[in-house]
């Protein structure tokens, strides 16, 4: 599935080709973003959290900035996670717009969840974004379970942990991660990340045995 | 489970397969339970990695939101006391023209050479007190240029300065070893603007450095030379004349060269000439050629 953003006719306007300017830019920062520059996130947080605090402020009683801070980061971590598994590969709107859509769903999920900010009113971005994007795959894990993923990433080897990172998170080839790694061969590079997927396989499978026995 | 399964499963995992061999191994999933048990075992694990991201992600997100809070902190008291630096800045700036209207000009080389060097160089010398001055008290945007000879040579002074001026750069000086940009002291911040030809943030880096590292001569080479790219040239040449004088600087001769320029921009070609002259007669001075054509340029 692509989360691709499609804009209702009745938000094209005579201005078109300046919307279609910036759209091309957004696609240049997501193809930036999927090659892995990470400076294009840190860009986009930056230059958008102010204007998300002071905008979800005013549709949302939130009563705590570290709601926002949260839903602001899930919002962004959201994003990259679309762009790394290459859900979102092109915008028909403007990222802003995107972020602030995901950033406005997030909010009402915490405020279904927690009850603890008060929704003003509707927002409607006229933009179509499929609804998973508003949850986290690991959000179908309980948190038990997610603390055993996470305790079993840091009792691997650092270099493990880093090819498996290298591989899976940020897409690199085994010849591009030999030659930032200086492995002698692509061969040393494999057998590193076989045996560190195995073995983190291992280690969670063990945890989760442990817990299903303790829970029994 | 064999090898080839598992680098099946790995590329799987990485997202490399085609269509129609993803569609094989989900099919063989639905088949063999074996098979399957230890595809999900291994999807498993790149939850597990994927979490480890999230985690990095928000102490990254962290780490930003402390820079821009204190960013903005910092942006509030900056608002406070802008008026009263402009109020400061404008009653200096009257002062600064005033000095240079009513000052005659003198380069170095007549300092140094002429019979009457003893006046001049303790009117340099005053000049370089006012330099100080100015330095501390006046943010430089405010600084303003000094008054022109005549129109035509300040044309033409511009466009030689625009054709031959670039921030001096060697190869000693690239910071690409350093740490995190917020864990940088502000004389290495200065330096790493600087080598990156960000001139206004090598300039607020600069104001930010502390009082001794500022009066050092390297440093205020550099600085010079951001000064000159951000067009505050009167304050350039000042600085130039001074650290000319102190014969503390590594850059050698390079000053001399800087100078020029900045006499050149600000129509003074004959203090151009001599102070290229200078440079020229210097042995250790790396640009000889780009002053030769210079040189050339003002005949």
């Amino acid at each position: 599935m692509t989360a691709e953003v499609m804009l209702r006719p009745s938000f094209r306007h005579p201005g078109l080709h300046v919307m279609e300017k910036e759209h091309q830019t957004a696609n240049a920062l997501i193809l930036s973003l999927s090659q892995g520059n990470m400076s294009v996130l840190d860009n986009l947080y930056d230059d958008y959290r102010d204007d998300f605090f002071r905008w979800a402020g005013q549709r949302f009683q939130v009563k705590d900035r570290d709601d926002l801070i949260d839903a602001w980061h899930d919002t962004m971590i959201m994003f990259y996670e679309q762009v790394r598994d290459k859900k979102l590969t092109h915008l028909t709107c403007e990222v802003k717009t995107y972020l602030f859509t995901i950033g406005y769903r997030r909010l009402l999920k915490m405020h279904d969840k927690s009850k603890r900010t008060d929704l003003v009113d509707t927002f409607d971005a006229n933009i179509n974004i499929d609804q998973s994007t508003n949850v986290y795959e690991s959000e179908e894990v309980n948190e038990q379970q997610q603390t055993i993923l996470k305790n079993a990433v840091k009792e691997l080897p650092e270099k493990s942990r880093q090819i498996l990172m290298m591989r899976f998170m940020d897409g690199k080839s085994v010849p591009e991660i030999m030659q930032v790694l200086g492995y002698a061969s692509e061969n040393a590079v494999s057998v590193t990340l076989s045996r560190g997927l195995k073995k983190l396989k291992e280690i969670i499978s063990e945890r989760m045995a442990s817990e299903k026995e303790w829970n029994r | 489970m064999e090898q080839i399964d598992q680098t099946l499963i790995e590329r799987y995992l990485a997202q490399e397969l085609t269509p129609a061999e993803r569609a094989n191994v989900e099919s063989r999933a639905q088949r063999d339970p074996q098979f399957r048990n230890e595809l999900e075992e291994y999807t498993l694990a790149i939850e597990a990695l994927k979490l480890a991201r999230r985690e990095e992600l928000k102490n990254r997100f962290r780490q930003r939101d402390k820079i821009l809070d204190l960013k903005n902190n910092r942006g509030g008291s900056v608002k406070r006391v802008s008026f009263w630096w402009l109020a400061a800045a404008a009653g200096i700036s009257i002062l600064v023209a005033w000095f240079f209207m009513f000052t005659p000009e003198r380069s170095i080389d007549q300092a140094k050479n002429d019979n009457q060097k003893k006046d001049s160089l303790e009117q340099h010398q005053n000049t370089l007190v006012i330099n100080d001055t100015v330095e501390s008290g006046i943010p430089p945007q405010y600084a303003k240029e000094e008054p022109v000879n005549t129109p035509n040579t300040k044309n033409r002074g511009q466009e030689i300065f625009a054709e031959n001026f670039t921030p001096y750069k060697d190869d000693a000086m690239d910071p690409t070893s350093r740490g995190e940009v917020e864990d940088m002291k502000p004389s290495e911040k200065f330096q790493l603007a600087y080598w990156e030809g960000e001139y206004k943030e090598a300039l607020a880096a600069f104001e930010s450095m502390d009082p001794s590292e500022k009066q050092n001569d390297n440093f205020r080479f550099l600085y010079a030379n951001v000064l000159m790219a951000l067009n505050h040239t009167n304050q350039a040449s000042l600085i130039l004349a001074g650290i000319i004088k102190n014969h503390k600087s590594i850059f050698g001769a390079e000053p001399y060269l800087y100078l020029a320029l900045c006499n050149i921009k600000t129509g003074k070609e004959a203090e151009a000439r001599k102070n290229l002259q200078a440079y020229l007669d210097t042995p250790d001075a790396v640009q000889k050629e780009r002053a030769k054509k210079i040189l050339e340029g003002l005949k």
